[in-house]
């Protein structure tokens, strides 16, 4: 038995699966950068840095207002409504900002040489672009001149109208353009696919990994999360969730109930948050928090 | 071809080069021994980019004479073990219990189920072993523990397989 264990051990071992290439291209890309010695930057750019974070966490509901006192400066907790876009989501490398107009937000890489700049407006009927789903892709996107790409779509209720510029095409600049779309986020509906048994469940563990790297308060409060999940017809929330993106979308999303222990000695409301979870063709998505 | 002391010296000078080297002959089975820890392709991915930039920002102490492959499955396997245990800490105790799962199926469905049944500590030491071809004095330096819980730690993992096996062909 033990001979026989140990073989099957070992071809099984031999069909193990490989990495996917995008994942090693990205892994590989930060690699090489992190390893290389960033060059020195000068103090002002620091500061702008600082400024331009402040002014991305308050785009996305973390809340964060700069107010100038004399010399000093003040950073004053802020609670934003506006925590699932549009604009860009914070990622290592990238300064994002959005205006609180919600109309415009920028991602710009300055070591890759990279900047994309991305206009919101309602769509209406008369000269709607073509409709797209998130995430968006750079290789949808047109060619303007040598250094710059257009994407203009639709995506739900929204105008979508970005640019693309790089200084350079190199390989780890498309790679990490490619991820920065895909961080940009707009409420929108997703191509929600059919619900099987075991997917509250695996909607659970995937939301409970996203929320430390999206959630809008302090991470540190995510500590010890639990949560639990209905699907469809069943989600309490299941009307709010038809209201926003129709009855397809809902009877497929899973809503997933969090609790976060520490904020529940504070408050009880603030310590129960509600996500609309979907699987999509490219993986799952959080498609909105509900109110 | 260059050694990895060779690559490892010159990624110190800045050669970006190098680096790319490093990684492509590296990543392949460190991320294969952080998917074996996990199942789960995303934090594979979290636990081998992880070693990677660890070791990036590691590289200047790094004793180049030393095999630079054990060095980062240590990082990556470590890593994946603290992501498992994470993720159960994070999901509520209903769902604690569920069993781990590959994301990708394999062809022997029976022994995929009854490594699942084992833990991340257990099912790393299977991998490093019969899927990396770590000897049992190899595997200790890597997870950094006596031989003999390494040996004692392999056989159980092989008697509770074996258990679970005879058990389904009861």
């Amino acid at each position: 038995m033990s001979d026989e264990m140990e073989r099957r051990l070992r071809e099984t071992g031999e069909q193990l699966p490989a990495p996917y290439e995008s994942d090693t291209l990205a892994a590989r890309t930060r690699f090489v950068e992190g390893a290389t010695p960033a060059p020195r930057r000068p103090r002002r750019l620091l500061v702008a840095a600082l400024v331009l974070a402040v002014a991305v966490a308050s785009a996305f509901g973390v809340g964060y207002a700069l107010a100038s006192g004399g010399e000093k400066t003040r950073i004053v907790h802020e609670q934003q409504a506006l925590d699932a876009g549009p604009g860009f989501l914070p990622a290592e490398g990238w300064q994002t900002t959005s205006n609180l107009a919600a109309t415009a937000a920028t991602a710009a890489n300055a070591s890759l040489g990279i900047r994309i700049d991305a206009l919101f407006a309602g769509a209406t009927l008369a000269d709607s672009p073509p409709e797209a789903l998130l995430p968006l892709h750079l290789d949808d996107a047109s060619h303007i001149d040598a250094s710059t790409r257009r994407l203009h779509v639709r995506v739900a209720a929204w105008d979508v109208d970005v640019r693309i510029h790089l200084d350079t095409a190199s390989t780890a600049a498309l790679v990490a353009a490619r991820e920065e779309l895909g961080r940009l986020v707009v409420p929108s509906c997703p191509d929600a696919q059919e619900l099987q048994a075991g997917d509250p469940a695996i909607a659970v563990r995937y939301l409970l990994r996203w929320l430390p790297a999206h959630y809008t308060g302090d991470p540190a409060e995510t500590a010890n999360a639990t949560a639990t999940a209905a699907a469809g017809t069943d989600a309490a929330r299941h009307g709010q969730a038809a209201h926003y993106c129709g009855t397809t979308v809902a009877e497929r999303t899973v809503e997933v109930d969090v609790v976060l222990p520490r904020l529940a000695r504070v408050s009880a409301s603030l310590s129960q948050l509600t996500y609309f979870v979907a699987r999509t063709s490219s993986g799952w998505t959080v498609w909105a928090r509900a109110r | 071809m260059e050694t990895d002391a060779d690559l490892v010296l010159a990624a110190r000078r800045g050669s970006r080069d190098a680096l790319g080297q490093i990684f492509d002959r590296h990543w392949p089975r460190v991320w294969r021994a952080a998917y074996s820890t996990t199942g789960e392709r995303e934090l594979a991915n979290d636990a081998a980019q992880d070693a990677f930039l660890r070791a990036a920002s590691a590289l200047d102490r790094f004793d180049h004479r030393r095999p630079l492959e054990p060095w980062l499955v240590r990082i990556a396997t470590n890593r994946a073990i603290d992501l498992v245990r994470a993720r159960r800490r994070l999901v509520s105790e209903e769902l604690a219990d569920e069993r781990f799962a590959f994301d990708d199926p394999l062809p022997d469905d029976e022994l995929r189920e009854a490594l699942a049944r084992l833990g991340p500590e257990r099912r790393a030491v299977i991998a490093l072993h019969y899927w990396l071809d770590y000897t049992t004095p190899e595997i200790a330096d890597v997870l950094d523990l006596p031989l003999g819980t390494v040996n004692s730690r392999l056989a159980r993992a092989l008697g509770d397989l074996r258990q679970q096996l005879e058990a389904r062909n009861v």
